[in-house]
């Protein structure tokens, strides 16, 4: 029968009482870490505004004093960085050390000795490391909320700072839970350190070798997001996603992996509830894992490596095959991506970590050698795994989903729901593109002309796949994409023009507006937000109207601007089409479409590409007859902002036939400046530059200097028909 | 009553206590002997209920110890290397396991404390190790509990603390009916208060008898014959060590008083006497018959 004396919450005071240090560490982590930086940002605000008062308008000083609620509030809030690095110390901290007597024989036997069954004396440990690191944790955050109040501060505390405490305590938990895992897994509190930091940083490092050697063996993969992005969304890396998460709300970097393209988005927040809840029920079942090994561990392995045998093998498998593999991207990326060495690392990496494995398991540096066998297996399956990869032996390149299967597609990388393409037609011609992509995969005609495309398809039974492919530049794939790029549909999902939202408060929005003849130089502002308006309306209305190759000569950014703040919100062109438009900035901003003149224009490079020879040959062009025909009707490309996607929306190609057309132009104090010029295809002054191809095949034969291949390299990127 | 019955236990490929059969009575001192890593600490770890036996049993009473807190009540580990919680006192940790043990008798302790001069506020860091031994033996004879393992808990003891300690052990025994069970290597220190002794030796169990019955059941004669024996003189004796100086015989042998002294006087010696066998040679000659020979580990 159990003392009454003994019961839980006397021996947990007790256990506080003995853990002092935990309290103290804790008291003085969040002191420093909330309280401290809460009434630091709160006297430098009290201070700044004071300034403010006297210096600026009362209207400017209460703006400005939003700001300082705003700083405070960080500071007390989900995004005050110092706050979840002591959760994050703490949590380790107490989790190993209140657990750390297990790898001590005495302390074992002092334990195990007294008549207290093991689930209450983990009962008892675990609520002291707890106690001890979340009590002064509320302390100071209350003390925290209390100050920031008395110091005028008052409207930062509101209901969300219980979802701050609530995922501080839960984030709390879960890496408390995941330390005392790692501490009664082990025999050996130093040995508990390495494998802590395999728990807490593995997933993360997995998933960087498995992008990159996704990236290595398969050509058609394509990295869904950056890999920062991939690192930080890790569902099984808590502890990184944990400075993604604000309280209840959360970057959307850290909900899913978004393209570097989709930039705007990482500055989003979405609800964190649905992460917590999981990592709430994660800190349970981690937790009761930890009884159930608590439970079963056998005292006498305190003072060895692992204090579970059947663990050994699968723990030092997973250390060689992530090693062997990091080892060998390594030593490929050192050796100017060698093929060669990547084997020589993965076999170094893998040995080296299984003799260091079986050192530590043994505690002895001669078991160097030991279990030479398990080795060679470790090694034979791993090499056959990158071979099977390398060789796509499950058909990742080949991958084609049925067309029923596809809910929707995009021709590019995934950069959320709303990019993706719904429509049959847009789906089909989307397919059509991975199709060709597929097909290609064996064309290794290094001369034929090729572009890259990524194609994403939602399937409907929720997965996301990209694949990227390298497609000939035939007139199906340019049918294909322009088919796509010319939609509605594509417009209405993936131009910035459809994506302006409300003007935010405070600011007003400006449209500066850019011709063809003035290159970089912005003709105009409008700065009325109505007019703004009216002109955005009418040009959405417009274009999606007209779906077939149209001339721009205009080009819109729109900006919101707060005095000296001010942002982009992207740009988009006017065509000649879109004379309702045209008509509006006429009346509203006064600016009209200028062409490109051939006034100022020194010469014209034109770049053409020699198969033959495989390189681009440049040829310039000073006769004015010929220069003029070149302009006729020539896009500014840079001005107009018009690569990739766009280009093609308006049916703009920058490339044709391999050769693109570089204006120089001279202003009037000399200065010479370059820009491309595009065509629309009816447009396209074929016969002057097949005229100049000729001039180009003999200057190279001549050795005459010019743009080399890898000059003008960045030219395969843009549009090209 | 404490039964072991096929205990076993191996770490990793050692077999530390290899199906150990023994029985500890109640109100007996039991004590447990045996060469270094003869599994004396490993088997008391068992009694403890801090290591489960891979095989086997081991059980007070017939209900097993691992994980059974109403047995654990019963009995008071004091390990061979104590722990105590860091810069904590005696008082301290007599609080502690008066959270344990419902019958710890703290006036008993004070008197303990203050017999062995014992400061119950001195931090245990700033006690020597003689000193530490003296608080748990403290803390266990006063923890009420029906049996007290040691473990070499006479090392370290200076001879006064060491014979108090046995006196305690003796009136608890007379008193409450205590059952210590008390592991060495040090035979003599047993000798004087053990009353059954189990010898292990390479984790199996020799024996376990009581003391009186094993040396009465085991004799040393001294004797002096005028002239050489053969060997064949000595057949039928159950000679456990003879050694022979001169003509001087020293012999250790198995059998009664009365038939040994029978035997010996049939040779006809100038000499004869019958000496009792120290718990130290009982150990030295059984170990020896197990193959463990102590002269051949010493020179």
């Amino acid at each position: 029968m159990m003392s009454r004396n003994s019961c839980s919450k006397g021996l947990v005071r007790d256990c506080m009482k003995r853990n002092l240090w935990a309290i103290v560490l804790s008291t003085v982590g969040f002191f420093m870490a909330q309280l401290l930086p809460v009434i630091m940002t709160a006297q430098h605000s009290l201070a700044a505004h004071k300034q403010d008062l006297v210096n600026l308008s009362a209207a400017d000083a209460a703006a400005s004093w939003q700001g300082y609620v705003e700083s405070v509030g960080e500071m007390l809030g989900g995004q005050n960085v110092f706050v979840k690095l002591a959760v994050i110390i703490l949590a380790v901290t107490c989790g190993v050390s209140m657990f750390a007597y297990l790898h001590n024989r005495r302390k074992v036997d002092f334990y195990h000795s007294l008549p207290i069954s093991r689930s209450r004396l983990f009962a008892v440990d675990y609520a002291t490391g707890a106690l001890c690191a979340l009590v002064p944790y509320l302390v100071l955050h209350a003390l925290s909320i209390v100050s920031a109040c008395a110091m005028g501060f008052g409207e930062v505390v509101n209901a969300s700072l219980i979802g701050v405490i609530a995922s501080n305590v839960i984030f709390f938990f879960l890496l408390y839970a995941m330390a005392a895992v790692t501490t009664i897994l082990c025999g050996n509190t130093v040995i508990t350190l390495l494998l802590g930091l395999w728990v807490y940083f593995g997933p993360t490092l997995v998933t960087a070798l498995w992008q990159s050697l996704k990236s290595m063996f398969f050509q058609t993969y394509v990295m869904d997001a950056s890999m920062a992005s991939l690192l930080f969304c890790n569902k099984f890396a808590p502890l990184i996603q944990y400075f993604g998460v604000n309280g209840t709300k959360m970057h959307s970097w850290a909900v899913e992996p978004i393209c570097a393209m989709d930039y705007s988005a990482g500055l989003q927040e979405s609800s964190a509830i649905g992460l917590l809840i999981g990592y709430a029920v994660a800190a349970i079942v981690i937790t009761a894992l930890a009884l159930f090994l608590f439970r079963i561990r056998k005292s006498e392995r305190a003072g060895t490596a692992l204090a579970f045998n059947p663990i050994k093998l699968p723990v030092k498998i997973i250390i060689c095959v992530v090693m062997g593999t990091a080892f060998a991207e390594i030593f490929k990326m050192l050796v100017y991506e060698s093929e060669l060495w990547f084997w020589v690392g993965l076999v170094l990496g893998t040995v080296i970590f299984h003799c260091v494995v079986e050192i530590i398991y043994a505690f002895d540096f001669r078991a160097i050698f030991r279990k030479p066998l398990q080795l060679v297996i470790i090694l034979a399956v791993l090499c056959a795994g990158l071979l099977t990869m390398q060789s796509d032996v499950f058909g990742y390149d080949k991958w084609l989903p049925d067309e029923g299967s596809i809910a929707a597609a995009a021709p590019m990388g995934y950069v959320g729901e709303s990019a993706l393409l719904s429509e049959p037609e847009n789906i089909a011609a989307a397919r059509q593109l991975a199709a060709l992509g597929v097909e290609s995969l064996n064309n290794t005609d290094e001369n034929a002309q090729k572009e890259c495309i990524t194609v994403t398809f939602k399937l409907k039974n929720g997965k996301v796949k990209s694949r990227s492919y390298e497609l000939p530049a035939t007139d199906e794939v340019f049918t294909l994409k322009k088919q796509i790029y010319q939609s509605a549909e594509y417009k209405q999902k993936t131009w910035s023009l459809f994506a302006l939202g409300e003007v935010n408060e405070g600011y007003h929005r400006n449209i500066v507006f850019y011709t063809n003849g003035d290159g970089y130089n912005g003709v105009g502002t409008l700065s009325d937000s109505q007019k703004a308006q009216e002109i955005i309306d009418t040009l959405k209305a417009e274009t999606l109207t007209h779906t077939g190759d149209a001339m721009p000569v205009l080009c819109m950014e729109f900006l919101q601007q707060n005095n000296d703040d001010y942002y982009s919100e992207g740009a988009v062109c006017v065509t000649d089409k879109d004379v309702k438009t045209l008509a509006l900035i006429k009346k509203y901003a006064n600016i009209v479409p200028k062409a490109v003149s051939a006034k100022n224009v020194k010469l014209i490079t034109l770049s053409i590409y020699l198969p033959d020879k495989d390189f681009w040959q440049g040829v310039q062009v000073t006769d004015r007859a010929d220069i003029d025909a070149l302009l006729k009707n020539a896009v500014n490309i840079d001005a107009m902002n018009l690569y990739g996607s766009d280009a093609m929306a308006y049916g703009i190609m920058k490339q044709f036939a391999r050769s693109n057309v570089s204006v120089t132009y001279t202003d009037e104090k000399g200065d010479e400046w370059n820009a491309s010029a595009g065509y629309t295809e009816e447009d396209y002054p074929k016969d002057i530059i097949e005229k100049y191809r000729a001039q180009a095949e003999k200057d190279a034969e001549n050795g005459v200097e010019s743009a080399q291949d890898g000059d003008v390299a960045y030219t395969t990127e843009v549009a090209v028909g | 009553m404490i039964t072991a019955t096929n205990a076993t236990k191996r770490f990793e490929d050692i077999t530390a206590v290899d199906h150990i059969c023994a029985e500890v009575k109640d109100g007996s001192v039991y004590g447990l002997i045996g060469s270094n890593g003869a599994g004396k600490s490993t088997f008391l770890r068992m009694l403890a209920g801090i290591l489960q036996p891979d095989e086997g049993t081991v059980q007070i009473d017939g209900a097993d110890i691992f994980e059974n807190i109403a047995m654990k009540e019963r009995f008071f580990f004091i390990s061979d290397e104590q722990f105590f919680f860091p810069n904590s006192t005696p008082k301290e940790m007599k609080n502690y396991y008066k959270r344990f043990y419902s019958k710890f008798d703290e006036a008993r302790y004070r008197k303990l404390m203050n017999g062995f001069g014992l400061d119950e506020n001195r931090k245990l860091r700033t006690f020597s190790k003689g000193m530490k031994k003296q608080v748990s033996v403290i803390c266990g004879v006063c923890s009420g509990t029906d049996y007290l393992f040691c473990d070499e808990t006479f090392d370290g003891l200076d001879p006064v603390v060491r014979q108090t300690v046995k006196s305690l052990f003796a009136e608890d025994v007379a008193d409450r009916g205590l059952t210590p069970i008390i592991a060495s290597h040090n035979l003599r220190e047993l000798e004087d208060i053990c009353d059954h002794v189990g010898l292990l030796h390479r984790g199996g169990i020799l024996f376990s008898r009581d003391l009186d019955d094993m040396k009465l059941g085991m004799y040393k004669m001294q004797c002096i014959f005028p002239n050489p024996l053969p060997d064949s003189a000595w057949e039928g004796f159950d000679i456990l060590h003879k050694e022979q100086r001169g003509s001087l015989y020293t012999i250790t042998a198995r059998g009664s008083r009365e038939e040994l002294l029978a035997r010996v006087n049939a040779l006809n010696p100038t000499f004869c006497e019958m000496l009792p066998l120290t718990l130290e040679e009982i150990f030295i000659n059984e170990t020896e018959v197990a193959g463990y020979d102590v002269k051949k580990l010493l020179f």
